[in-house]
């Protein structure tokens, strides 16, 4: 398998903090890679660097064959590497169909005219999305009742499958997961996990961060783990979870 | 279908209901003659209104004494607005009991009414209205007062050859009148031999004119003519006295008042006017009627007391003769003016010439020992200023230059310390509380307000007269700054504190509604006119003067060493003391402070009790700079501290403090550099904030940090919980704007449905005109509306584009094809058809170059730069006179036609404008429910997550500008096509404040709200004309509408229409379903083609 992305000797620095030094990451198409670390580790920061959000200080980065460091978040989304966040940000007073458009917001290419005067391309492209939100809906698991609803009147758990349809909405290539587990019990997160299996099953790559490990080592094809915004260890999960500076670090034992 | 026709039905009956109500025809006897009166009774000129008021009642109880006929004054403060005084004549002209119209205290109010006046043959007698542009304008508009040219052409003779004046500098206010008089002023004195050093102008308004009259010291001219109001001309010759200056001051008859010798100071000892009134006068008349004045008002009357008397006095002379001749109608009243002869009155006889102008005699006074003294019996009085011009000798060129702008960096330092003072406090409110509050320059008022209140032995509040403790000067200060202290923290408490979890606009518009209120209420409690701060002994001492050339008084060293002492003290207690690092722990963060026990609600508290404090200091030391207190003293100083604020880096006290220095010492040099530099120097701090915030958003001294994105939704939050009563009317609303929400398009057809019908069936202009507004307004809020609603920037100079659209169109037919090449508007009809998406692209493009600078800007610090952009765009359209005949404004802009047919009618007019109405809501609809529309709200909902989605932001806000642009450019164009009319006036920050409280008021982000807050507010301003007491009191309907939305912000932050949420969906389109069955797989697009190796 190729890599679809490519990191490496990523560096991002706040002030005088180096909040990422050096990391290489390297995730292959059609895995379901694993991000993981203590608490302060860097993974939400590097997360961020990948998508555009946090500037780069150095380091190369190629996503898809394309050069993409220093590129604007929009402009990485365009080439199909979609997110969810850490803290779920669904936008206020938009309903669950409305925010789900927005993630294919990329998918529409109709001029202005063409949408002040009706023209049947854009209502047919209005409709093809339209439908396939419903599916995403259904595919995330959620009830066809919850589409004309305020995203943000929803459960946390349903948030949650609301932001994930939403990154799925663009058909991006990779989809970043910031902690989609958070916050739920164990059943729902079989349930997640069933889900972003069924996402890789149907050809898109994942990069999640996740703290269960149980979860992880379940779920990951391979984990790349962070400490001190350095990478500590690479691999396949039983490798990585074996090694004794991850127990050390997960310990807290300093290295 | 049902919805459709119920909904319909409810809008009717409401509309009916309201038709019935206003139907303006009221019983009145049939020997009674109505009077029409309107002027700018309330706002800064307000004055002027109010004295010639005060002379026609007079007149009224005089003539009901006599009682032939019933005299019944109908009193309508048009605020100095053109669009107002539009509606007001149209209101006149549709009331058929009115008779006759007088008032008009500006030039540019009679020349927006006269062409209305003249369509329903109402005959007007102005009485402050001297542009020589109203001679001859209509056969029903007549003024018993001299115009501009003759006076002020008789003025420049006197002070040439009867004074013996030959070296004078003519300064004047940037207005029709200022200009115009300063113009015949320049040409009398040149003819008859003095001559003209130059010529400066100033902004209406300004208080600091040492910059311009240090350059006029330059000059040593033996006369400086001011043509100009009082309050202005008593600043100037105070400062220019301050200055060393010793010429003999000239002015006009807008100064002739006795407010002139209050301001002044004894530094106008010496003034030579001009005036129609003579007080001392021999005639009868004129001793009467002083007699009755001082009898009811308890002081002496001035010139437009005693014109609005004589215009009383005429009418009674016209009516007389119309009754010999059958039925006093419009007609015959009309016919009799112009047959009137020599009717005397205070002023000496009037008779009206065919122009519609008067006969009359100028006399000349002069200002001795605080009193105008009449120099018909010659010049002797005449006390010649002692003294003379600093040293000349062996200064040269060198010398001077140094002496000059030394002299400029003296003054910067007086006008920073204050400015910086007043910084600093907005920075610790901003930076502790994180908003923009606009009520400060209010409490800068209040400190003022308060203290020369405690400084008087007696005073006038609300008309009654108090006794006061006469404090000296620092009690009274030391009082006043707790006093104001304990406002702002109340302010807080109702205002701002329940608010902190609201909608994110929410406490902004509160604190322009506490602004507005306070404001309002400050003109009823102290009056219109300016309160003189009361001289004490150190305030009354000679200037100091260094190198024999740069001029100070010991006041400003005073103004300095407390602005300096209070900074330093503030910044001890912010670093040292508990409570200031409680302060500055809530300012980093709010929840974590609370969360290590810091009680921030007190800690709060305390920022706006100090902030409130040092704005009352910095008020009062303001105040007593300049000699005098104000209602609206606060705006621009205000607006000065935002700039100083966000100059140092909003947050930043040091940063705050440089700010404002920085900004008296640009502007002071930049006034004395430039050429026309005083009209200008209002512009300099925007420019500077402009330049600052491209390159260095974070400010000179501020932190990145600062400029963050706005904090939560625009829409989703809470306010104030109802009490019961109150929830169960929201909850009837709100049901009732959700089943009509259900049904989009009916509520569109029924308002539609409603708005066709109005506009056929009703009969009276006067509505119609209303209409038009209401749904011109409704357009232009609209455009605000979708880059504030929907794409969420926070625009505060939207006004520039409405503007822009204006301007273009009426710099087109009227300037250059009308007067250029001559061409007949009749003839080139489809060209206005074309001006509208013309204008609509300039004011498109202004807004796509407008927009680029602020796209890395954020939240507060977006509405500070657009607010900035909107000022400059006004400052331009008033300084530069060559493109937009500046202040005078731009008349004659043809109606539109339609083949020729004029459009001219008020239905034609309401008709045309609810065709604009409806297309420009039928597009915004259109890109509202599509991808665009939805991507303006999801960056208005979370910036970076719309990002994530793909969305170029910065991209789509500019979309967003431009299409609010094109929306207010193509408004701005039909707008001045229905005003005929336009000046720099109708594009003032208020309008875009006005604009945006319209948007709440209804609700904000739907398409309906700006609509319904239009409707609600311009019924609610001509409901309230009608009644008694506010037409006595027309500020209190500002200060009513400051109370509605404070509470309606409380309680309801997503306004009236909120339950109508907008679908971002094209309706019909939402119930799609799945035709495939695998998911993910989907159509090829743009983005999932770029497959890599």
């Amino acid at each position: 398998m190729s890599a679809i992305l490519h990191a490496c000797g990523l560096k991002v620095r706040f002030g005088g903090l180096e909040a990422i030094g050096g990391v290489d990451l390297c995730v292959r198409a059609g895995a379901i890679h694993g991000l993981i670390g203590p608490n302060g580790a860097g993974k939400t920061t590097l997360l961020n660097a990948l998508s555009g959000f946090v500037r780069l200080a150095a380091g190369q980065l190629r996503f898809n064959g394309h050069e993409i460091a220093g590129r604007r978040p929009d402009a990485i989304a365009a080439l199909g590497l979609s997110r969810t966040f850490q803290n779920i940000r669904l936008f206020g007073a938009m309903t669950v169909l409305e925010s789900l458009l927005v993630g294919a917001h990329r998918q529409f290419d109709m001029g202005a005219g063409a949408i002040v005067l009706g023209s049947a391309r854009s209502k047919v492209a209005e409709r093809a999305m339209i439908g396939r939100a419903h599916m995403l809906l259904d595919f995330v698991g959620l009830g066809a009742d919850t589409a004309a609803r305020v995203a943000t009147t929803l459960s946390y758990g349903q948030q949650r499958r609301v932001e994930i349809a939403r990154a799925l909405m663009s058909s991006p290539q990779l989809v970043l997961l910031d902690e989609p587990l958070a916050g739920m019990n164990a059943l729902e997160k079989q349930e997640i996990a069933t889900l972003v299996r069924s996402v890789r099953a149907q050809g898109t790559t994942l990069l999640l961060i996740e703290h269960d490990m149980q979860i992880v080592r379940d779920l990951c094809d391979h984990l790349t783990v962070l400490d001190h915004g350095k990478r500590l260890a690479d691999g396949p999960p039983r490798d990585v979870l074996a090694d004794p500076a991850v127990q050390a670090a997960y310990l807290g034992r300093g290295r | 279908m049902s919805i459709f026709t119920k909904t319909t039905e409810g809008i009717g009956i409401v509309l009916l209901w309201i038709a019935l109500v206003l139907a303006p025809v009221r019983a009145v006897a049939k020997d009674t003659i109505t009077i029409g009166f309107t002027a700018a009774l309330s706002g800064d000129s307000a004055a002027f209104g109010l004295n010639i008021r005060k002379g026609l009642e007079l007149a009224v109880e005089d003539l009901n004494r006599r009682g032939d006929h019933t005299y019944r004054l109908v009193s309508m403060d048009d605020r100095g607005e053109a669009r107002e005084g539009a509606l007001i004549a149209q209101r006149f002209c549709s009331d058929p009991t009115v008779d006759v119209v007088m008032g008009y205290s500006s030039a540019s109010i009679a020349l927006a009414a006269a062409p209305i006046l003249d369509g329903c043959k109402l005959p007007v007698i102005a009485s402050a209205a001297t542009s020589p542009a109203l001679s001859n304008i209509s056969p029903y508009f007549h003024r018993n007062v001299l115009t501009d040219t003759v006076q002020g052409g008789m003025m420049g003779q006197y002070a040439a050859r009867t004074l013996g004046l030959s070296r004078i500098y003519v300064l004047n206010q940037q207005d029709d009148y200022g200009i115009g008089v300063a113009r015949a002023f320049s040409d009398g004195a040149q003819k008859a031999g003095a001559q003209v050093l130059g010529t400066e102008s100033y902004l209406v308004g300004t208080r600091d004119f040492r910059t311009m009259l240090t350059r006029v010291r330059m000059a040593r001219p033996d006369a400086i003519f001011i043509g100009g109001y009082y309050t202005e001309a008593a600043g100037i010759a105070r400062q220019a006295r301050a200055l060393g200056i010793q010429a003999r001051f000239l002015s006009t008859d807008g100064a002739l008042n006795t407010e002139l010798m209050k301001l002044g100071h004894g530094a106008v000892e010496g003034m030579v006017l001009y005036g129609m009134f003579d007080p001392s006068a021999a005639a009868p008349e004129t001793a009467q009627f002083v007699r009755a004045y001082r009898a009811a008002h308890g002081e002496d009357p001035g010139a437009w007391s005693a014109l609005g008397y004589d215009a009383g006095k005429t009418l009674e002379a016209a009516v007389r003769l119309a009754a010999q001749n059958g039925q006093v109608t419009r007609e015959s009243l009309n016919a009799a003016f112009a047959q009137v002869k020599a009717v005397p009155g205070a002023t000496g006889p009037t008779t009206f010439q065919p122009s519609g102008d008067r006969d009359g005699v100028l006399h000349f006074f002069a200002v001795d020992h605080g009193r105008f003294v009449s120099l018909a019996g010659g010049v002797a009085p005449l006390a010649q200023p002692q003294g003379a011009y600093p040293a000349k000798q062996g200064a040269g060129p060198v010398g001077d230059t140094i002496a000059y702008f030394g002299q400029l960096l003296a003054n910067a330092v007086v006008l920073g310390a204050i400015y910086a003072l007043t910084a600093v406090a907005f920075t610790l409110v901003y930076g502790v509380v994180r908003l923009v509050n606009f009520a400060f320059g209010e409490l800068f008022m209040l400190g003022a307000f308060v203290t020369v209140s405690l400084m008087l032995s007696r005073i006038q509040l609300v008309g009654f007269t108090l006794p006061m403790p006469a404090l000296p000067f620092l009690l009274a200060a030391l009082l006043a700054v707790p006093v104001t202290a304990a406002l702002g923290v109340a302010v807080e408490r109702i205002a701002y504190r329940p608010l902190r979890r609201a909608p994110r606009l929410a406490p902004l518009i509160t604190s322009i509604a506490v602004s507005i209120l306070l404001q309002s209420l400050a003109q009823t409690v102290w009056g219109a006119e300016e309160l003189r701060f009361p001289d004490f002994a150190l305030s009354s001492l000679p200037p100091l003067v260094l190198f024999g050339t740069i001029y100070f008084s010991v006041m400003d060293l005073v103004v300095i060493g407390a602005a300096v002492a209070a900074m330093l003290m503030l910044a001890l207690f912010i670093s040292r003391s508990r409570l200031g690092r409680a302060m500055r722990a809530t300012a980093e963060d709010q929840t974590a402070a609370q969360l290590v026990g810091i009680p921030v609600d007190r800690v709060i508290a305390a920022a706006f009790a100090i902030g409130s404090g040092f704005a009352a200091l910095s008020g009062l030391l303001y105040a007593q700079t300049y000699g005098f207190a104000h209602f609206s003293m606060g705006f621009a100083p205000g607006l000065k501290a935002l700039i100083a604020a966000v100059l140092g880096g909003i947050g930043s006290l040091p940063g705050a403090a440089l700010g404002g220095l920085v900004l008296a010492v640009a502007e002071t040099i930049a006034g004395g550099v430039l050429p026309d530099g005083a009209a200008w120097k209002d512009a300099v701090g925007f420019v500077l904030l402009v330049l600052l915030l491209l390159f260095r958003p974070q400010g000179l001294l501020g932190r990145r940090e600062m400029n963050t994105a706005g904090r939560g939704s625009l829409l989703d939050g809470t306010g104030v919980a109802f009490g019961p009563v109150a929830r169960r009317i929201f909850a009837r609303v709100d049901a009732g704007m959700a089943r009509i929400g259900h049904n989009p398009r009916g509520l569109a057809l029924g308002a539609l449905a409603v708005a066709v019908l109005l506009g056929l069936g009703l009969s009276s202009d006067y509505w119609l005109t209303c209409l038009t507004m209401i749904v011109l307004y409704g357009t232009l809020a609209s455009g605000l509306n979708l880059i504030v609603g929907f794409a969420g920037l926070l625009d505060l100079g939207f006004v520039a584009f409405w503007a822009v659209g204006s301007y273009f169109t009426a710099i087109l037919f009227v300037s250059v094809l009308e007067h250029a090449m001559g061409a007949a508007p009749r003839q080139i009809w489809w060209l206005f058809y074309l001006d509208l998406p013309l204008g609509g692209l300039l004011a498109a493009g202004l807004a796509v170059l407008l927009g680029t600078p602020t796209l890395r800007l954020r939240g507060d610090y977006l509405a500070i730069m657009t607010l900035g952009f909107g000022e400059l765009v006004r400052i331009v359209a008033t300084n530069w006179i060559g493109l937009t005949n500046g202040p005078m404004g731009i008349r004659g802009i043809p109606a539109p036609a339609l083949f020729g047919m004029p459009l001219a009618s008020a239905r034609a007019q309401f008709l045309a404008a609810l065709v604009l109405a409806i297309m420009v809501v039928f597009v915004l609809t259109r890109l509202v429910r599509s991808y665009i529309g939805r991507a303006w709200v999801a960056i208005r909902e979370d910036e970076d997550a719309a990002a994530g989605m793909g969305i170029p932001v910065a991209r789509y806000k500019l979309y967003a500008y431009a299409t609010s642009g094109f929306i207010g450019g193509i408004t701005g164009v039909f707008y001045a096509h229905t005003q005929h009319y336009i000046s720099p006036l109708n594009f003032d920050l208020f309008e875009n404040i006005l604009l945006l409280m319209l948007i709440v008021l209804g609700g904000i982000g739907t398409f309906a709200g700006p609509f319904v807050g239009s409707v609600i507010w311009f019924l609610f301003l001509q409901f309230s004309l009608g009644i008694p007491f506010v037409q006595n009191h027309p500020e209190t309907r500002f200060a009513l509408l400051g109370v509605v939305l404070i509470l309606l912000v409380l309680f309801r932050p997503q306004g009236l229409a909120a339950g109508l949420r907008v679908a971002l969906i094209l309706p019909g389109l939402g119930r799609e379903r799945p035709a495939s069955a695998a998911p993910l797989a989907t159509p090829a697009t743009a983005a999932s083609t770029e497959t890599g190796a």
